[in-house]
């Protein structure tokens, strides 16, 4: 919602594009088949569309508006966010924009009672968090995707409905000129948690809904305050509630504060009720200069999921197949991850290089990280908006304790998001001989640096990948025979070849780790092998590889077991 | 002035052993769900007479002590 007698996308700081209506060739009497239908333009579906067109498929992407997203909503992309942005060649606009950031404050009762710090180091090349609104997130995306040659763009396009059969689906398509069928061999459905497509098929969601509501307000205020996340519970201001405050590009400040229980929502959101309370808050927060009112919204806090991801030829992508509370800002970030682990295995499927049974691992995977994501979500959500007098009690408690105590400062850790380790995938083998450290299989690739500006994840190939630890950057002959005829019969997997000194003629890239980072990371030796997948994510490891088993891996790996 | 922090500058000859911070989790859902399901009149007794059921499991009478301070500091925010 926007000021009275402001247009919806009448915003202070952003120019918003209008994508015009293109006649598309269905309506002039072909009827071509598409390898890949993507319904929602949002940020998941044209991340999976990057990614299918990065591993040399085709999509056309469907969305029924003429421009982004109306308001700034999702905000923080993760340091994970920001490694797939990179995979997709798209990270710089989001890099210059973004504010990134490390740290937060947790207040009680207007006292500061704790800070976190979250995990950084000069091994890795993006920081933790990155705050940017959903409409610039989207904006780079969708430039990234006009300009591909692989990705059909069709604005102002309404799906109203989806059928499928053993070989395709069928969506039936509203436009400004008539109604047409488009066909297609796989559908991505990434239309959000109103989904059209689940409700085509009758699929329920399943999960909680949560008590508490808030209201995220944008204001556009200048302020020296650093990018940190700010958490007051019980502010003087509105003791009942608990508020959040983070710092957005363009001078816009996100506000979000609890409704008291027994609060009108409706009233709530009325443009006066929002500035009362926003300017309350401004003024308790020390600032003291002028202040804009730019967008606002209503949120309730879900755990909802789909049972299955996958409905045949339909895979579920983003809010379509789980809604998942803010606190902890994993619905956006849990969305690109389901994007990529999506599009890959679609595309090895669509190129003949794996067998539907690729496709069997999306589910499992996605849907484990949804309900770890529900388990932690439950909890920052009790913590944020208590349920009971119980619950309230016991937060109180954690807090008041924490001021002075380090071992109850954990209650306030705001639990954000980590990527899920894909250990229990069915494309993940079992057995982790030897090591003691480093990414095990399923967890994703951790980032070292090699030397200034440069780092190990700047260098992955498209497909799979292959890091081979080395002392000098010669392998072993056995090992040497094992890749030569993998490579042979496997198109798609890049040998990266890490050495400290690297001597001999490269085998494949050859990465120098002169400081060791590599090593230590990943508890490699000369010899050590990660097999790696294309969305980032360890198969399998070895401290010294014995050809059979990497064969054996691989076939894991793309569903074959 | 006796802190939670000067108790533990004493001579100690290694530290305390604590609940790792999973458990102590677990013990916060728990008494959520059991303050939930108390009338409200009764929570001060309960608190109390799980205070005094824990300290009876607390072999050191200096780490209750401690404890009892930490508690009422705790209040000052």
């Amino acid at each position: 919602m926007r000021p009275a007698g402001k247009g919806e996308l009448d915003s202070l700081y952003f120019d918003y594009p209008h994508f015009p209506f293109v006649r598309p060739a269905e309506l002039n009497g072909d009827q071509p088949r598409h390898r890949v239908a993507i319904v929602g333009a949002g940020p998941v579906g044209v991340a999976a569309a990057l990614e299918l067109a990065r591993q040399g498929i085709e999509s056309v992407v469907l969305d029924d508006k003429t421009t982004l997203n109306d308001g700034s909503r999702a905000i923080c992309l993760s340091r994970h966010s920001l490694e797939i942005l990179q995979q997709l060649g798209v990270e710089k606009p989001f890099i210059e924009k973004a504010l990134g950031w490390t740290r937060g404050r947790t207040y009680f009762h207007d006292h500061e009672v704790y800070r976190f710090e979250m995990p950084h180091s000069d091994q890795e090349r993006f920081l933790p968090m990155y705050n940017l609104q959903q409409q610039y997130i989207e904006q780079f995306l969708v430039d990234a995707a006009m300009q591909s040659g692989l990705i059909e763009m069709r604005w102002q396009q309404t799906v109203t409905d989806v059928t499928q059969s053993d070989d395709g689906v069928t969506l039936s398509v509203n436009t400004p000129e008539g109604d047409y069928r488009l066909e297609a061999d796989y559908l991505l459905a990434a239309d959000g948690g109103r989904s059209v497509v689940r409700k085509a098929f009758d699929l329920p969601l399943h999960g909680e809904a949560y008590e508490g509501r808030y209201v995220i307000a944008d204001v556009r205020m200048t302020s020296d305050f650093p990018t940190e996340r700010r958490a007051f519970f019980s502010p003087s201001v509105m003791p009942e509630s608990t508020l959040l405050v983070h710092k957005q590009p363009d001078d816009i400040w996100r506000i979000d504060y609890q409704l008291l229980p027994n609060e009108d929502p409706d009233l709530a959101v009325t443009e006066a009720a929002i500035r009362e309370r926003v300017g309350l808050i401004i003024e308790m927060l020390g600032e003291d200069s002028d202040w804009e009112l730019e967008w606002w919204s209503l949120y309730k806090a879900y755990t909802l999921a789909l049972d299955d991801y996958r409905h045949g030829r339909v895979l579920f992508i983003g809010d379509s197949a789980h809604l998942v509370p803010i606190f902890g800002v994993r619905g956006l970030n849990n969305g690109l991850a389901d994007a990529v682990n999506a599009a890959w295995k679609l595309a090895w499927v669509l190129k003949g290089e794996a067998s539907e049974k690729l496709l069997d691992s999306y589910s499992p995977e996605r849907r484990g990280a949804t309900l770890e994501v529900f388990t932690n979500a439950g909890k920052s959500t009790r913590f944020m908006t208590p349920p009971s007098r119980g619950y309230r009690l016991m937060r109180d408690a954690a807090l008041s304790l924490a001021l002075r105590n380090d071992y109850a400062s954990n209650f306030a850790d705001p639990r954000q998001v980590t990527p899920y380790t894909y250990a229990e995938s069915p494309v993940t083998p079992a057995g982790d001989a030897g090591f003691t450290a480093g990414p095990m299989p399923g967890a994703p690739l951790i980032n070292r640096r090699l030397g200034e500006d440069d780092f190990l994840l700047d260098h992955l190939g498209v497909g799979f990948n292959l890091l081979v630890f080395s002392e000098d950057g010669s392998v072993t002959p056995e090992l040497q025979a094992a890749l030569t005829d993998l490579q042979a019969r496997q198109t798609g997997l890049d040998v990266l070849v890490i050495a400290r000194h690297p001597k001999t003629a490269p085998l494949g890239t050859t990465l120098v780790d002169r400081q060791g980072a590599c090593f230590d990371g990943y508890d490699a030796e000369p010899g050590s092998v990660y097999l790696v997948r294309p969305d980032r994510h360890v198969t399998a490891r070895w401290k010294t590889l014995d050809a059979s088993t990497l064969n054996t891996a691989f076939k894991t790996a793309l569903g074959e077991h | 002035m006796t802190t939670p922090t000067s108790m533990q500058t004493q001579a100690q000859p290694q530290p305390q052993p604590t609940l790792p911070f999973s458990d102590l989790e677990e013990v916060y859902e728990q008494l959520a769900v059991t303050l939930d399901a108390l009338p409200e009149t009764q929570e001060t007794l309960f608190l109390a007479q799980l205070a005094l059921a824990l300290a009876h499991r607390v072999p050191d009478v200096a780490q209750v002590m401690a404890a009892i301070r930490e508690a009422r500091d705790g209040l000052e925010t």
